[in-house]
């Protein structure tokens, strides 16, 4: 299997090279490298203690001491938007491992195994494929009740029908590869060909499109949070912030714009990445 | 496309609508607390005693069997009964269709604008590839999917409502109401759209029978818009017809920043007041509406592209 493997690798290796000289790649690469950072060093990086409330310094504009100033609690915006990071990308992060954990699971039950488990998970499917995945997540948190870990939940059960279906193809089109029916000829057991031939062969793929998704569930994200049904005061969550911001937008429209860009930002990072990844690796899916 | 085709797509969409309903029935089962302590809560403003919450349980049907609640919802939404809204108190139907021109008229323009301004953009575009345009085109494709409509509709707020006083901060009225929040809703559609009318003329304009019309001498001009455009419109529009869905959705977001008085903006609200039946009536409703939305795109793509249904035939054997 390792000269199978290899034959199968080979072309990536290429690929990573030529990766590596694309410009739009490598920008999306840093942005998104910087957001990492900024999540991961926010204790580090941030000036100020992002809850730490100063009645007396409250709703100040930009100075030395306030990098974006303050907002109506007196915190201090920059520490913030940074820290908001954290929530921001932790909180995408998570919804989209889930979507795929469900999509894979899901996909490639039906892709493998066909006939009429297929049929009722496909069935199931096109239900959840029948609405655009914001207004599902809305009714979903809507019921549920606001909160950050309502909100995942939300979007991972409004988001993984398209993976499914996705991954659902991509098995079809692997079953018959000779390579799957070799490994079936020698007698391997179908967790053992699921496992170490089909899997392999469909994260590459799901991989570019989860870069892709990352970028629409922080946008989804962000909005469900904006109005007031995600990520609660006193969280520095982008879309908790945008929200809190909105009664102050005559008189401070930064509060709103800071987390704004810092969301634009961030999605630019991952679409740009996502595009360069995608156009690279398969043409055809899109 | 035969009368009986028609029909036999319809029949494939009633598996999909019921599990529509399934779905939307789920999530009102899904709801925190009891559904009949809650309605006796609003109507008398204290906690109500167990006898009358037993009593109104068996008024609302709720001490029956989950599949056979199902069933009895179903049978009434099929008559058009949502139930009642417990915000308003008037039928949930009622609230939801009564806002729903509202969120269709801004989803329309915002689609209508965003193809006046994608299409001239992608062609140009893929005309001058490489061009200034190309750059701006692609760098719009980028900026415009990127960000989120809360803020392009603050943004335009600051800029055309606050700063030049030109246009009204929000609410529905006249024309010019409709610029700035069908503006902020066509934005992410036409950045999409763009990109797509790009990369569908560029790949016609590579075709061997682009290379001949250029060879008999026809104008770069009729060579592109008269062979070439027609063919790369296909995929264009049908997307453009899908993602109609999406500005329906979208609207949610654009409605609470402009407070428009849409159903989304209605589905918020509901939402803040935990009015379950007006949300789970909500998923209904639009679930409906995307179904029949989906239809009617298909049904156009299959009269103009006759190869579509053979091709879906192959697919799903």
């Amino acid at each position: 299997m390792g000269e199978l493997t290899a034959a199968v690798l080979a072309p990536r290796d290429h690929l990573a090279r030529r990766l590596s000289r694309d410009p739009v790649v490598l920008g999306g690469a840093c942005i998104v490298a910087l957001f990492v950072l900024l999540a991961l060093g926010a204790p580090l990086l941030a000036p100020h203690d992002p809850s730490a409330i100063d009645p007396v310094h409250r709703l100040q504009g930009p100075s030395l001491q306030a990098l974006l100033g303050t907002d109506a609690l007196g915190r201090d915006l920059f520490s913030r938007v940074i820290f908001g990071a954290r929530w921001s990308l932790g909180a995408s992060a998570l919804t989209t491992g889930l979507v795929l954990l469900l999509g894979i699971a899901v996909g490639v039950a039906a892709g493998y195994r066909g006939g009429p488990v297929d049929a009722v998970l496909m069935r199931i499917v096109d239900a959840f494929l029948a609405f655009p995945s914001l207004l599902l997540a809305l009714a979903i948190v809507g019921t549920l009740g606001p909160g950050v870990f309502n909100a995942v939940l939300a979007l991972t059960v409004s988001g993984w029908a398209t993976y499914a279906r996705l991954v659902r193809g991509l098995v079809l089109t692997l079953r018959e590869r000779p390579f799957i029916e070799a490994a079936r000829a020698v007698g391997g057991t179908e967790a053992h060909i699921v496992l170490r031939h089909v899997l392999p062969n469909i994260l590459a793929p799901v991989a570019v499109l989860a870069t892709l998704e990352l970028g629409e569930v922080l946008l989804a994200l962000s909005a469900l949070s904006f109005l007031g049904l995600g990520a609660q005061p006193p969280a520095s969550e982008w879309g908790a912030m945008l929200n809190d911001a909105r009664s102050y937008f005559f008189i401070a429209p930064r509060l709103l714009f800071a987390p704004g860009a810092a969301i634009t930002l961030a999605v630019v990072g991952l679409n740009l990445l996502g595009d360069g990844l995608r156009d690279a690796f398969d043409p055809r899916l899109q | 496309m035969t009368a009986g085709g028609i029909l036999r797509r319809f029949a494939s969409l009633i598996p999909v609508w019921l599990g529509v309903s399934a779905l939307a029935f789920a999530l009102g089962t899904l709801a925190p607390g009891d559904a009949a302590e809650m309605l006796l809560q609003r109507r008398t403003g204290e906690p109500p005693t167990q006898q009358a919450v037993l009593q109104m349980r068996h008024q609302l049907g709720l001490d029956a069997p989950v599949p056979v609640r199902y069933l009895r919802w179903l049978g009434a939404a099929l008559r058009g009964d949502l139930g009642t809204s417990l915000r308003s108190g008037s039928p949930v139907i009622e609230d939801l269709s009564g806002r729903f021109p509202a969120t269709l008229e801004l989803s329309l323009a915002a689609l209508l604008l965003g193809l006046c301004v994608a299409l001239p953009l992608g062609i140009g575009a893929a005309r001058r590839r490489g061009s200034i345009v190309d750059h701006g085109a692609r760098t719009f494709a980028i900026v415009g999917a990127s960000m989120p409509s809360f803020l392009s509709g603050y943004l335009l707020i600051l800029i055309f409502a606050v700063g030049l006083h030109a246009l009204p901060v929000a609410g529905r009225g006249g024309l010019a109401h409709l610029i700035l929040p069908s503006i902020t809703l066509a934005l992410g559609f036409a950045a999409a759209l763009t990109r797509l009318t790009r990369a569908a003329l560029l790949e016609e304009l590579g075709q061997d029978y682009v290379r001949t019309a250029r060879a008999k001498g026809l104008s770069e001009r009729v060579v592109v818009l008269r062979h070439a455009l027609r063919i790369a419109l296909v995929p264009v529009l049908t997307f453009a017809a899908t993602r109609f869905g999406h500005l329906l959705a979208g609207a949610a977001i654009v409605e609470a920043v402009f407070a428009w008085p849409g159903i989304g903006k209605h589905i918020v609200d509901s939402i803040y007041d935990r009015d379950y039946p007006a949300i789970q009536g909500f998923v209904l409703f639009m679930g409906t509406v995307f179904v029949l939305l989906n239809l009617a795109v298909d049904l156009a793509y299959r009269a103009i592209d006759p190869r579509v249904g053979q091709r879906e035939d192959r697919w799903a054997s």
